[in-house]
């Protein structure tokens, strides 16, 4: 009996739970890592849903459409903000923006007249003014060819003047040697790089027994004189252009469609002026401040009868009442202020920068009020999604060409050994260099060097540069996972090296270096240190398709880019709660791009994949 | 060399490959590759050593021996796959194709390479369909006229005995077949380019019995039109197949010899040990 107790008390003992170090040690852990993944996850939560949710009040709104299509096709304006209350104006103020109204409608009256008139003219004589302008565009080229002929022709004297110039100074620092030393002194600093040369005695004396550097000098003169004749010329052609190009305009001013445009958008700016404010929009108005002091009025109420309530429950308890009197008073007040700030909303009136300048301004001057500017807060990013869109693009296509032709050649055609292995590690340590090293870079290689200036190539240049790490080395990784049977099968078959990578290898390794290149997009897509000094403006009103000489300006054109706005708009300019709106949209629209070019890559990526499936 | 050698150099005396068995008719067929006293390194790792071997025409020679024993190094070097390893080199010695040096500066590889074809261990169909694995050979050619690519497609797969199961299937992912049939296809794909030699490394190692006998049917019937030269390690399959057999042991050709003999009365100590089992 007692040896088969003794037998369950063990089995029952067997499997029994008892705590050890390592077991609490391992629960310990084992909530570190699940509370880290946790945090990573929320704080990341965090930020995105606040960026949603505070861009969304900038990108959509309650009324049909619902997407501020606004924001996502204006350029950056200054937002003008001003109150708007004609009922509490004075008489002088009343009278002033009368008068200016009868003195608009007198003015629409007599330019209607006058458009009408000229275009009428204009129509007579479209001809005569077609070819006049044909002609002048004709002249202008000349001149400009004129002037690029002149130009290199500076430009030659230049280097001439730099070789003759070079030898001059060499004779004269070989005559110095001959020059008694104490007299050395007033020759040191023969002339500085106007090629002014103090002509003292001694000069002089050098002159006179030195023919070889009198003639060295004389050429110099000479060529000076020829540049500076040059230069002249240059000047007086590049007045004629001025002139020509002002000529053409006017002409071009004068043409009946831009007449008519003109005239539309003249008088359609009076009428606007004149419309302006709507009665309806006053009267709404009224409706909204009246609504808002109701519900506000309300609050008021019950939280005075709340505290009232309170204060008489507490009668004996002096400190109590003390506490509830200033809470009542701080309560009351910060009501009373919410109130006043919704009101104010309601009555003041914002206006982008042209519209408030075209429609606005002559009414709001009139009654001697005054509008607060605040700068970036009006319009929209339209110009910045562009200029990220083209850097992102170029960028990418910069770097994938460079970048698969180097993976190629480092895992396909370089023989394994030291130099590959450095070349390996240069690569992957050009990965870790921070990205405004980057920018840096950029800016003395391409906007300095290569003297393209800030630009849309430089931009793209630096970015590809910065990203070329990432997609070498993953391109490289693809094409190691590629069976070395597929590259033996096809050179079996008597295919050239190139042959074999290019019809067996690279198709089947492209869908993973795509996927590494999402990443790359991300990056490039949001590195704003890269193009701050290569390709960025703060502020560009011309999209990058306008207004252009010739079509590789478009290429040598700073641009605007989201990431460089955001940080604009956050840290460069007074916050206020106008900014607030124009810094979460930009995130936002910013976001959804980033995600749009990732997922862009992606379905690529699947589709690469259905084909070529191995 | 003749740029159509397989129809001039076959003697009309030449015997049927059915009866080369015989040990009188072997000793006539023409010479065809000829390795002249083969050294090769991996580096600083000798892995042949003094290798000299004459492999007849049109006739199926089988190379055996225990793993590591230069072997498969041996049939790499015979369409200078060892190119690709970038630590290997040549000690000493020639391999003759036609009297040919084939590792003579002169020598374009990748004409050797159409001339050799070569069918891997692993088998290794291209991500692709059936059609287009036994057409790359050609379009890399530079030929694209789609009746003669047909023709040529239906010839390899008959050649190959695969004709009668993938005929309605020609367009589908050649990985969707079993592993017989994409050794098969990639035997298709190296007839159809018509080589003169074919070089199979172990190909039966990863198949099963069944689909080890199809294979060797088909290198019976292929020797009538092309030399072939087989690595195994099974030494059932170099009888069966093989019309010569050459036994290497650490990196050394220990004995060359027809394959009847061979197997029955061989010279050496080591060979018979190995096939009769005793190490290997």
């Amino acid at each position: 009996m007692s040896s088969t107790n003794e037998n369950t008390q063990m089995n029952s003992d067997l499997f029994k739970r008892t705590v050890t170090k390592a077991k609490v040690f391992q629960s310990i852990f084992f909530w570190a890592f699940r509370l880290a993944t946790y945090f990573i996850i929320l704080a990341a939560g965090f930020l995105f849903v606040k960026i949603t949710y505070e861009g969304s009040i900038t990108l959509f709104k309650t009324e049909a459409p619902f997407v501020n299509w606004k924001f996502l096709s204006e350029r950056p304006q200054t937002l003008y903000v001003f109150e708007w209350s004609p009922d509490s104006f004075s008489e002088e103020q009343k009278e002033a923006v009368a008068t200016l109204e009868a003195e608009t409608r007198e003015a629409m009256v007599e330019r209607k007249a006058f458009y009408e008139q000229a275009i009428k003219e204009a129509e007579a004589n479209e001809k005569t003014l077609r070819v006049e302008l044909r002609a002048q565009m004709k002249k202008s080229k000349a001149t400009r060819s004129k002037i690029a002929a002149l130009t290199g022709q500076d430009e030659r004297l230049q280097k001439d003047l730099e070789k003759a110039d070079k030898k001059y100074r060499k004779l004269w620092a070989s005559a110095l040697e001959e020059v008694p030393v104490e007299q050395r002194s007033q020759l040191i600093t023969p002339y500085k790089s106007d090629m002014e040369v103090p002509e003292t005695e001694t000069w002089k004396d050098v002159m006179a027994e030195d023919p070889e550097v009198k003639a060295a000098y004389d050429l110099v003169t000479d060529i000076k004189n020829q540049k500076l004749e040059t230069n002249a010329l240059i000047d007086a052609e590049k007045k004629r252009l001025d002139e020509l190009v002002a000529e053409r305009i006017r002409i071009t001013d004068a043409l009946p469609e831009n007449l008519k445009a003109q005239s539309e958008k003249e008088l359609g700016n009076l009428a606007a002026s004149l419309a302006w404010p709507d009665p309806s929009f006053l009267e709404n108005r009224a409706g909204k401040i009246a609504e808002i002091e109701s519900k506000y009025d309300e609050k008021i109420s019950d939280l005075t009868q709340k505290y009232d309530r309170k204060i008489e429950a507490a009668t004996d308890n002096q400190r109590m009442l003390n506490k509830l009197y200033t809470l009542k008073a701080d309560n009351l007040n910060r009501l009373e202020n919410e109130k006043q700030a919704k009101i104010l909303k309601v009555k003041t009136i914002e206006a982008g920068d042209r519209v408030y300048r075209d429609v606005y301004a002559p009414k709001v001057d009139a009654a001697g009020l005054s509008a607060k500017g605040y700068s970036y807060s009006g319009g929209g990013i339209f110009p910045a999604i562009a200029g990220t869109v083209l850097l992102t693009v170029g960028s990418m296509a910069i770097a994938l060409t460079l970048g698969i032709l180097s993976a190629v050649y480092l895992s396909e055609y370089a023989k394994p050994g030291t130099l590959l292995n450095t070349i390996r590690l240069s690569i992957l340590n050009l990965a870790g260099v921070p990205s405004i090293v980057f920018g840096l870079f950029g800016f003395g290689m391409f906007v300095i060097f290569f003297d393209w200036n800030v630009s849309l190539l430089g931009g793209c240049f630096t970015l590809a540069f910065m990203v070329l790490p990432v997609i070498i080395t993953a391109s490289e990784e693809s094409l190691r996972a590629i069976p070395q049977g597929f590259r033996e099968g096809s050179l079996a078959l008597g295919a050239t090296k190139w042959t074999s990578i290019r019809t067996n290898v690279l198709p089947y390794a492209l869908p993973g270096i795509l996927t590494s290149s999402v990443l790359g997009v991300a990056r490039v897509a949001g590195e704003t240190a890269p193009i701050m000094f290569t390709a960025a403006y703060a502020l560009r009103d011309n999209l990058p398709w306008e207004g252009l000489d010739k079509p590789t300006d478009f290429f040598f054109q700073g641009v605007m880019a989201l990431p460089y706005h955001i940080y604009v708009v956050s840290s460069k300019i007074p916050q206020n709660e106008y900014t607030k709106r124009m810094q979460y949209g930009t995130a936002f629209v910013f976001l959804m791009i980033v995600a749009g070019i990732a997922l862009t890559s992606i379905l690529l990526r699947i589709r690469m994949r259905k084909k070529y499936k191995w | 060399m003749s740029d159509k050698p397989k129809t001039e150099s076959v003697p009309p005396s030449a015997p049927a490959p059915q009866v080369t068995r015989d040990a009188g008719d072997l000793s006539a067929a023409k010479t065809l590759i000829e390795v002249k006293d083969f050294d090769f390194f991996y580096g600083q790792k000798q892995a042949l050593f003094d290798i000299n071997l004459e492999i007849p025409e049109k006739l199926v020679t089988a190379f055996i021996g225990p793993s590591g024993c230069g072997k498969s190094t041996l049939l790499r070097c015979l369409n200078r796959m060892n190119d690709l390893v970038d630590v290997a080199r040549i000690g000493r010695g020639s391999i003759n194709i036609h009297g040919v040096d084939i590792n003579s500066k002169d020598v374009d590889v990748i004409e050797l390479r159409k001339r050799v074809g070569m069918v891997f261990q692993k088998s290794n169909p291209f991500p692709k369909s059936i059609y287009e694995n036994i057409t790359y050979g050609l379009k890399i050619r530079g030929i694209h006229k789609k009746s003669y690519l047909d023709e040529v497609v239906e010839r390899s797969l008959r050649g190959a005995a695969l004709w009668d199961e993938v005929k309605d299937r020609l367009h589908d992912s050649a990985l969707g077949m079993s592993g017989g049939q994409q050794q098969r296809l990639c035997i298709a794909r190296a007839i159809a380019v018509e080589p003169e030699i074919i070089l199979m490394d172990e190909p039966c190692s990863a198949l099963d019995p069944i689909a080890t006998a199809q294979i060797e049917e088909l290198i019976d019937e292929l020797k009538t039109d092309y030399t072939i030269v087989i690595v195994t390690h099974n030494m059932q399959q170099a009888t069966r197949v093989s019309d010569k057999t050459a036994f290497f042991y650490l990196g050394k050709l220990i004995e060359f010899d027809e394959t009847a003999r061979l197997f029955s009365n061989p010279d050496n100590k080591q060979t018979e040990d190995y096939i009769t089992g005793r190490f290997g």
